[in-house]
């Protein structure tokens, strides 16, 4: 924010903003200025690029903050807004009689501060219902939600987790719908109904362990160097892998006492060269390929996802099981049955949330090291998702393995607990 | 279905709709639609007049969506690109989200 208020804008604004929130008025004035920021000439409406990002229409921008506006129930009395942009949204919002409370989060400081030297806030500003907060102090997603899309795009560094909870939560409609058309789910359903048919229930497991240290083992690049401790601690603590993961052990001559199975699209792992002299016994979802349970010659025990919308709701409602947290990912699943079976500790191994060589659009993650690392769209999903879990689980000590991988939110690493 | 310029309206709003509403994965797939039925459309019955008219407008849609501005995008879509197309086919054309015209 300037100091000098360079134009009559920003001057109202900024004395409405020391008023009302003097010490974000202040944050915003200590923010660098953005490096591109011009009003384009060729559009009928005011609007502004910030580093070659339209903020708003610059054809319709009320229509355009109604459709927006939509994300919202009519007669919620309290809602979330993510990005102000040019305050379009929030003005819409603030026409319903019903909305009682209205939370416009800034989703990087530097653009807010930007748009006040062009726009006029103070209308919306001055809305008792509203409360102005900084993104990098919002630790969850709130709902309901609408969003400025481009001040997503916008989002600055302190913000990146919050802006992944919110682009995920946007995306979870296309990539059900994606889940959905990859799998002909009748066909599915319909090989694994034997399966579930005969086999035990995972709730056979729930509570056996309580307050126990868990090993939980995922399939990212650290799983490799993770090997050796998994061996160290084996005779200590349950070892619990995912089904991406069972190759790589039994070639290190480790057995995990439970694989969990739940990716309806990845082929059977191949036969490890060294198969262990007891096969350990499988949880799976009925929705993993038929060849999974066919070649399993250990026990196997049947779960669902907990989430009530999925596709396996018809075999769950003829053959009701345990269920298990999963939001995609099979380390999610395999943690919380953890937890069901009692877990008070769980070690992570292998959960980078990670990968090599990948560029997420979105940027790098961060690894323990504080170094970028390569990921995906999907692995950063995986890893918010699970993050979400492990801060709704505060009595659970999740530790992680490994500083390669991604940096978890709640959990702490092994190496400053071992040393 | 036979693709008409008409036929790709339907994606190009559901590409608009869901860029201005955040939705980028089913704003590129909406998007991907369009420019395929845009394409197939253009092959089936070739209007000249219609595609000289969208050049560079589709020239700067595209540089808008490789630079992830996709407001910009949404904007071309509907109020450049659609009256384009509506204008070859006739119709009427109101983009998503504007009031109902007056009776």
């Amino acid at each position: 924010m300037p100091r000098m208020y360079p134009t009559a804008h920003a001057h109202r604004n900024v004395l409405l903003l020391q008023q009302r929130w003097p010490r974000l008025c202040e944050q915003l004035r200590q923010t660098p200025s953005v490096p591109s920021c011009f009003r384009p000439t060729d559009t009928p409406e005011v609007t502004l690029v910030i580093d070659g990002l339209h903020l708003t229409s610059g054809y319709d921008r009320q229509a355009e903050a109604r459709l927006q506006a939509r994300m919202i129930p009519e007669d919620a009395a309290e809602a979330w807004v993510y990005g102000a942009a040019l305050g379009d949204l929030p003005r819409v919002l603030l026409e319903r009689p019903a909305l009682r409370r209205l939370h416009v989060v800034l989703l990087n400081p530097a653009i807010f501060a930007a748009t006040t030297n062009h726009v006029d806030h103070t209308d919306w500003l001055r809305d008792e219902r509203v409360t102005l907060h900084l993104g990098a102090e919002q630790t969850d997603l709130h709902r309901p939600f609408a969003v400025a899309p481009a001040c997503l795009h916008l989002a600055d560094e302190a913000t990146t987790r919050l802006r992944d909870l919110i682009q995920l939560e946007l995306a979870t409609p296309f990539l059900r719908k994606q889940h959905a058309r990859r799998i002909h789910w009748p066909t599915r359903l319909q090989a694994t109904r034997p399966f579930v048919a005969s086999d035990g229930d995972v709730r056979m497991l729930f509570g056996t362990h309580p307050d126990g240290l868990f090993l939980v083992v995922g399939d990212g690049p650290s799983l490799t160097e993770g090997v050796d401790l998994v061996r160290s601690l084996r005779d200590r603590a349950p070892v619990l892998a995912v089904y991406e993961a069972y190759p790589t052990l039994c070639a290190a001559g480790l057995t995990p006492d439970v694989v969990v199975a739940i990716d309806p699209e990845r082929p059977p792992a191949p036969v490890p060269e060294t198969t262990p002299p007891l096969v350990p016994p499988l949880v799976y979802f009925p929705a993993v390929p038929p060849e999974v349970l066919d070649r399993w010659s250990g026990l196997r025990l049947v779960a669902y996802p907990q989430r009530p919308d999925h596709p396996l709701r018809p075999l769950q409602q003829a053959y009701p099981r345990g269920t298990l947290f999963s939001a995609g990912s099979t380390l999610h699943a395999t943690a919380d049955l953890a937890v069901k079976m009692g877990a008070g500790r769980i070690l992570l191994v292998g959960a980078d949330f990670t990968q090599p060589d990948a560029a997420d659009e979105a940027g790098n993650l961060l690894n323990g090291h504080g170094e970028p690392v390569g990921t995906t769209r999907a692995h950063r999903g995986a890893l918010r998702d699970f993050e979400r879990y492990v801060l709704a689980h505060p009595d659970v000590q999740f530790i992680n393995a490994s500083r390669r991988g991604a940096v978890i939110l709640g959990t702490t690493y092994y190496d400053e607990i071992a040393a | 279905m036979i693709a008409t310029p008409l036929t790709a309206i339907g994606p190009l709003q559901g590409a608009a709709q869901a860029f201005r509403l955040g939705m980028d994965a089913t704003g590129c797939e909406a998007l991907h639609a369009f420019i395929q039925t845009l394409t197939r459309a253009l092959q089936t019955a070739p209007s000249e007049a219609m595609a000289i008219t969208l050049q560079p407008w589709l020239e700067a849609l595209g540089n808008a969506y490789r630079r992830g501005d996709y407001l910009g995008v949404a904007d071309l879509l509907e109020y450049r690109i659609a009256p384009i197309l509506i204008h070859h086919t006739g119709s009427s054309y109101r983009p998503l989200g504007s009031p109902a015209p007056l009776a």
